[in-house]
């Protein structure tokens, strides 16, 4: 299934960016999170849940979510890494069941962000952007091709 | 097998016979559509190099780069010879504006593979440390107007490709890997090897046909009858290899053109041409021949030109090298490191103590990975090629122009699997942005290709398995390289030599190429091991 944005869908300025850059950041703080909940170091994990719920890169991303109308995968991401946020705030307590828990809750988190990207990679197409940076250039260039044999024969340049 | 006349033509591999490749390859259209399409492609990267995003990692000229261009050259080299040459943008563009060439020759002493062979190191090495090209797609549109200014200027002032042929960047590697393609654009030949007596004629028949049209046929017809000005009679028989449709031929449409095509850009002719590394494939000859029944596309044994080059030179010797240790030699202090441990660093540390005005960096990338390594390849071959021409009392020239071609393996295997199949989870990010840029706003993330499969689950791995894939087919060039260097050695050596004097005159080389291999190796299983 796919949307289509048309001159009445403002378009985010950023969305470019959203789909190449910041998606990718958004997946090494999750690797980051994972290998600290591995070594379970609780403020590593407590920093960078913070830094991720604060940030502009999911701030971003789940404004794409939200444009795209995937308001669960935007929830679910969000309340997980609340969650996580939450179990490792206190750093004094070091217990087995709140590892478990935190271990638990980074395998939810993966899970929800796998969510996140198989929403981003539904295509969204723009279609005044895709008239003048596919269509007019695919049209010049059939243009050019045909053209190219008649103007050789008309004024017999060997091709 | 067919009989034309009285001569048997071996049509065996030729792929013209299937309708689909035959009516694509000899349509009117081919290359001009791909030439428009890529030249369309450029424009547009140009001006997103020039006015998008300053990231690498957002600019569709970094990224396409490397997709379109990059991508596009190694399937083209591995599968069809320099037929990238043929669907060049800038070639496209200098030999629109050449119709027009205001007559002027080249220099006739820049005319050899000097000039290729700089450009290339020069793009290699050196223009990522004036301006870093590579890592900034403003430079990045910059240097590639650049390129496509001298390519304009070039086909306006002088006759023929000379851009093409002598000042494009990639021309001298794609030329010396075109060797190595599974096929070739000929004429019809009666069976698929030519002799000794056959090759020695070449250079005569080309310049008879160079130099007038109305004796060329005879020139070509003559061939096999006068040597060195006597008359061999009827015991050169080779002069029946050449297709008599070609023998009869007056004109010479496929080499050099008629009203309505230019003939072969390279100044080629196919029914003599010997080797791939001066074919783009852009069938030119295929269109402009009269009848078109003497072109083949055939299918040929990727090997069968390394071991007998018509026209051995030390300039593609040269590329070789520099290729040779670009790609898999400049790790080498680490390989001083097993005998020496902490050399390298030490090595390293000192020559920046010394050359205090030249970054870390680029004593690690300039003074070691380019100069030295390259004054070892060079010198280490040398060597070798000197001990071949003491064993085999032969010429030092004749061995140092031929041994280099046995050498090409060593990069040349590893070099398209690594980039086209080990970078398959990162097409992904590729297609990002040229998606997005046209209007299509998706994210393909890594991996968005073979999902399932184990190793492109894990970055660790990923990254191992690109290493892996670099680093194991280098062990094909040992065998190979071997049995080339033998093969190389009985075409040079007399026939009656024996098989003892064959393969001692090739030891060096094979020792050499051994080491060489093995370093390469080292230098890859040292990177999979410590990442």
């Amino acid at each position: 299934m796919f949307k289509l944005l048309n001159a009445s869908s403002p378009i985010p300025s950023n969305r470019e960016t959203i789909l190449t850059d910041e998606i990718n950041n958004l997946g090494a703080d999750i690797d980051a999170i994972k290998n600290a909940s591995s070594f379970e170091d609780l403020e590593a994990i407590y920093n960078k849940t913070m830094e991720v719920a604060s940030g502009p890169n999911w701030g971003n991303i789940s404004a794409d979510l939200l444009y795209r109308k995937d308001i669960t995968a935007s929830n679910n991401f969000m309340s997980t890494l609340e969650t996580l946020n939450s179990l490792s705030k206190n750093t004094t307590q070091h217990t087995k069941a709140i590892n478990d828990s935190i271990k638990r809750e980074t395998n939810e988190l993966v899970t929800d962000y796998g969510r996140v990207l198989d929403s981003l990679a539904v295509p969204i197409y723009d279609v005044p952007k895709m008239i003048t940076n596919i269509v007019i250039p695919a049209i010049f260039v059939v243009i050019v091709i045909l053209a190219i044999p008649r103007i050789r024969r008309k004024y017999k340049i060997r091709y | 097998m067919t009989v034309t006349g009285n001569m048997i033509v071996t049509d065996k591999y030729d792929l013209f016979k299937n309708k689909y490749l035959a009516n694509f390859w000899r349509s009117k259209y081919y290359p001009l559509v791909f030439q428009v399409a890529f030249a369309a492609i450029m424009v547009g990267m140009i001006y997103h190099g020039l006015s998008g995003p300053l990231s690498t990692n957002e600019n569709a000229i970094s990224m396409g780069a490397f997709f379109v261009f990059w991508w596009g050259i190694i399937f083209v080299m591995g599968v069809m010879g320099r037929s990238w040459c043929a669907i060049c943008p800038v070639g496209a563009v200098s030999g629109a504006v050449n119709r027009f060439n205001r007559g002027y020759n080249f220099p006739q002493k820049l005319s050899n593979w000097a000039l290729p062979a700089a450009s290339y190191a020069l793009l290699i090495w050196g223009l990522d440390l004036v301006f870093s090209w590579s890592s900034t797609p403003f430079s990045f549109a910059i240097w590639f107007i650049g390129i496509v200014g001298l390519a304009l200027m070039m086909g306006f002032a002088f006759k023929g490709r000379t851009f093409c042929k002598y000042m494009c960047p990639i021309t001298a590697p794609l030329a010396v890997m075109a060797r190595i393609s599974p096929i070739e654009v000929r004429a019809r030949t009666q069976g698929s090897t030519y002799s000794e007596t056959y090759i020695k004629n070449i250079t005569m028949i080309r310049k008879s046909v160079a130099s007038t049209s109305s004796s060329s046929s005879d020139a070509i017809a003559d061939a096999g009858e006068t040597k060195n000005g006597k008359k061999l009679g009827n015991k050169n028989k080779n002069v029946r290899m050449i297709d008599p449709e070609c023998k009869e031929c007056k004109t010479h449409d496929c080499a050099k053109g008629n009203e309505e095509t230019e003939g072969c850009p390279w100044d080629q002719h196919p029914s003599v041409m010997m080797e791939n590394n001066s074919c783009s494939m852009c069938m030119k000859c295929t269109h402009s021949c009269p009848s078109g029944q003497p072109m083949r596309l055939r299918l040929r044994n990727p090997l069968s030109e390394l071991s007998k080059v018509f026209r051995p030179n030390a300039g593609e010797i040269a590329i070789i090298m520099i290729l040779l240790s670009y790609y898999s030699i400049y790790d080498w202090p680490l390989i001083v490191d097993l005998g020496f441990p902490g050399f390298s660093e030490s090595f390293l540390s000192s020559l920046h103590t010394a050359f205090p005005f030249i970054t870390e960096d680029n004593v690690r990338y300039l003074l070691v990975g380019f100069f030295m390594t390259m004054g070892i390849v060079f010198g280490m071959y040398s060597l070798a090629s000197y001990a071949s021409a003491k064993i085999s009392k032969t010429k030092f020239k004749l061995n140092f122009n031929n041994y280099g071609y046995a050498y090409l393996l060593i990069f040349i295997l590893p070099l398209p699997l690594s980039v086209t199949i080990g970078y398959v989870p990162y097409y992904g990010e590729f297609l990002n942005i040229p998606l997005n840029t046209l209007g299509i706003n998706m994210n393909l993330s890594s991996g968005f290709l073979l999902q399932d499969f184990l190793i492109y689950q894990n970055a660790e791995y990923d990254i191992k398995f690109r290493d892996i894939l670099y680093s194991l087919p280098v062990f094909f060039a040992i065998p190979i390289g071997i049995y080339l260097v033998n093969r190389i050695s009985r075409n040079m050596l007399d026939k009656h030599a024996t098989s003892v004097t064959v393969l001692k005159t090739g030891l060096p080389h094979m020792i050499l190429i051994t080491m060489f291999t093995l370093a390469a190796f080292y230098s890859d299983a040292y990177s999979i091991l410590n990442n």
